[in-house]
């Protein structure tokens, strides 16, 4: 079976954590602490996020990044030997998005390895469509797909979608 | 100076091989720190955190229970970090020739000043950490 490394990224709040939970096959590992700021919820990750699920003839090993920008000294050792990384964004949060243009645009002038958007929170009124946002951040629309991280068989299709994009694209230039 | 901070001085200004500690919340950030020329301490504040996180996952996952103090040692001198019961962590800088146990008691007499401080400042402050 191949075996990947794909890291999930984004600001704080996206729903990376939520995301590796919903679909990881083994017990995740999770370094949450209360946040002793008001950061819109009780915990955030400090360290890491680790999980794994087998799609097809694929073991996907899932490694997830804290999202506040004092942890950012993770992103650079996480991202060490990943086959591609999930940016996911809030798309009910449309206020977040200019922060999250920044650190996508950081991601992909240091890492030269496919990626693809995850526009989180679709489920939430007045979400951003995921065409919007491909906009916003000047992607093409393929490469911004629209999720419920909470939900299992939301993020399994994205996912699923994350890897036939691999094989099509194969070694090419991945935007652009 | 508030007294958190005296505290990490005195311990620091009394012990040669002690060259800094700092305090943090497990959020990662700094609540005081010694000697007050100590370089990076917001960086610091957020490693020490993740260390201090990823520590307690590994030995809970091997049923170890919670870890008491974590030991680095490095080239050019060691790292030790303890957990504040479920509130801080002190992160203590020393040179490399010192015995880990010395450490230990010189922290071990510390803590109970230091949890009576944070818990005052908690109280008081109403939240904060
Ligand atoms: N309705 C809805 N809620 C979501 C979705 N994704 C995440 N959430 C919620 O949003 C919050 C996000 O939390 P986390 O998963 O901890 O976010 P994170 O990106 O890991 O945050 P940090 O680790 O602090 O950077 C949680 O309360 C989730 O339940 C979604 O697609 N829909
Ligand atoms: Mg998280």
């Amino acid at each position: 079976m191949a075996e990947i490394k794909i890291v999930v990224t984004g600001p704080v709040g996206v729903g990376k954590t939520t995301f590796i939970k919903a679909i990881s096959q083994i017990p995740v590992v999770e370094t949450e602490e209360r946040s002793t700021v008001d950061i819109g919820k009780p915990t955030t990750t400090v360290a890491l996020d680790f999980g794994a699920v087998n799609l097809g003839d694929v073991r996907i090993r899932l490694f997830g990044t804290p999202g506040q920008e004092r942890f950012s000294f993770m992103w650079e050792d996480l991202m060490r030997g990943a086959t591609g990384y999930v940016f996911l964004v809030d798309s009910s949060d449309p206020s977040s998005l200019p922060k999250a243009k920044r650190m996508l645009q950081f991601y992909m002038s240091r890492y030269d390895v496919p990626f693809i958007v995850g526009a989180t929170k679709q489920d939430l009124d007045g979400a951003w469509p995921p065409d919007f946002i491909a906009a916003y951040f000047g992607l093409p629309e393929w490469a911004v797909i629209g999720l419920v991280a909470t939900d299992e068989g939301s993020v399994r299709e994205f996912l699923i979608r994350f890897l036939e994009l691999m094989k099509q694209k194969g070694g090419k230039v991945w935007i652009g | 100076m508030d007294r958190l901070e005296s505290l990490l001085h005195d311990l620091v200004s009394r012990s040669p091989e002690i060259k800094g500690a700092v305090l943090v919340t497990l959020d990662g950030f700094p609540i005081a720190y010694a000697p007050a020329h100590l370089t990076d301490v917001e960086r610091q504040a957020a490693v020490i955190a993740s260390l201090a996180s990823l520590a307690a996952r590994s030995t809970k996952m091997v049923s170890m229970g919670e870890p008491e103090e974590i030991l680095i040692t490095a080239q050019d001198g060691r790292m030790f970090v303890y957990h504040v019961e479920d509130i801080a962590a002190l992160g203590v800088l020393t040179v490399k020739d010192i015995t880990a146990g010395l450490i230990l008691l010189k922290i071990r007499q510390m803590l109970p000043e230091l949890m009576r401080e944070l818990k005052d400042m908690i109280n008081v402050g109403g939240g904060g950490i």
